[in-house]
């Protein structure tokens, strides 16, 4: 009976290994065991990077931060847990996307569009409690956002994110992006009056068009 | 025309709001295959780590130290200022290694 109950322990662990000893037979040369952390952690690294790129480009952002992961497995110290190591490489992997991005990026246009404006009449309305129910003008309103924010580097872009909109304390951002908590904290100011500002410019630019088409049309 | 600071925050706050209430990504089918089958084209992790992950990490720690070096040799140079033509006459003139012409 007791040699019956080790037995099943002993299958347990091989059917349940934990990401230690994964980490341990992957580094040692099995690496099909990898599978193992793909399966357990791709939902982490896809709600981190979902959010983060354009859905078009998500797969490929998380494809390369699992790749990132698999040839840093060497270097990785067993001192904090793996699920955080793993979130600071897909952090980290969307923040050299939107580099790559920045550097190659087109000029867009400056004022916001009419079904934009509409949508920010929308919600500085007394419409905005029911708007936020509503699935098309929240996809409407992560665009526009999306919008706003392509006009940031990739830095005030990554710490906007993670300070301002998800909430993360300065300590945890400095962390994710390996950067000191001062330089985080002094970004995360200017980042949001950057965003302020080109939302301000484009509501103000929006509006003029507006008007002068209506104008136009009258 | 300025835009109200109160206009600012409500549409700050509901952009904000519709990111953080995105919905979760899933990957395709082949997604996990995918990524395996770059990682089986990678060789990076065999062993230990490998010598090169290895200096990789060690040898960053002394970029302070040989970016030190070549200032001071930098600022050596500048002091002496070296001649090519001129180096090379010396070498011939005084034959340090008995070279014979």
């Amino acid at each position: 009976m007791h040699r019956d109950s080790i037995i099943y322990y002993m299958r347990e662990q091989t059917a349940n290994p934990s990401d230690e000893e994964i980490i341990h037979r992957v580094v040692n040369g099995d690496v099909d065991v990898f599978r193992y952390l793909l399966e357990r952690h791709h939902a982490r690294v896809f709600g981190i990077v979902g959010r983060r790129v354009p859905r078009r480009d998500a797969e490929e952002v998380a494809h390369n931060a699992f790749v990132r992961a698999y040839t840093s497995l060497s270097t990785y110290e067993r001192k904090g847990d793996f699920v955080s190591w793993l979130s600071k490489i897909a952090v980290r992997a969307c923040y050299d996307y939107w580099r790559e991005k920045y550097n190659r990026r087109e000029q867009p246009m400056s004022a916001l569009n009419e079904e934009q404006l509409k949508l920010v009449a929308r919600i500085t309305s007394d419409q905005s409690s029911r708007a936020h129910g509503e699935r098309a003008s929240m996809q409407e309103a992560r665009d526009l956002l999306g919008w706003a924010m392509d006009r940031l580097s990739a830095e005030d872009r990554s710490v906007l994110e993670l300070v301002h909109i998800e909430g993360r304390s300065v300590k945890e951002a400095a962390e994710l992006l390996g950067w000191s908590a001062v330089n985080v904290k002094v970004r995360a100011y200017r980042s949001r009056k950057k965003l302020r500002a080109i939302l301000e410019k484009a509501i103000a630019e929006g509006e003029k068009r507006y008007e002068n088409a209506e104008k136009d049309t009258g | 025309m300025k835009t109200p600071k109160k206009t600012l925050d409500k549409v700050e706050k509901y952009l904000f709001f519709s990111y953080r209430a995105g919905d979760d990504l899933r990957p395709g089918t082949d997604w996990q295959e995918s990524v395996m089958t770059d990682i089986y084209g990678l060789r990076v992790c065999e062993g230990s780590g490998g010598g090169q992950a290895l200096f990789g990490r060690f040898a960053w720690r002394f970029s302070a130290a040989a970016c030190f070096i070549a200032l001071l040799l930098l600022a050596y140079v500048l002091s002496t200022g070296v001649v090519d033509y001129q180096e090379m006459a010396m070498r011939f003139l005084d034959n340090p290694i008995d070279f014979i012409i």
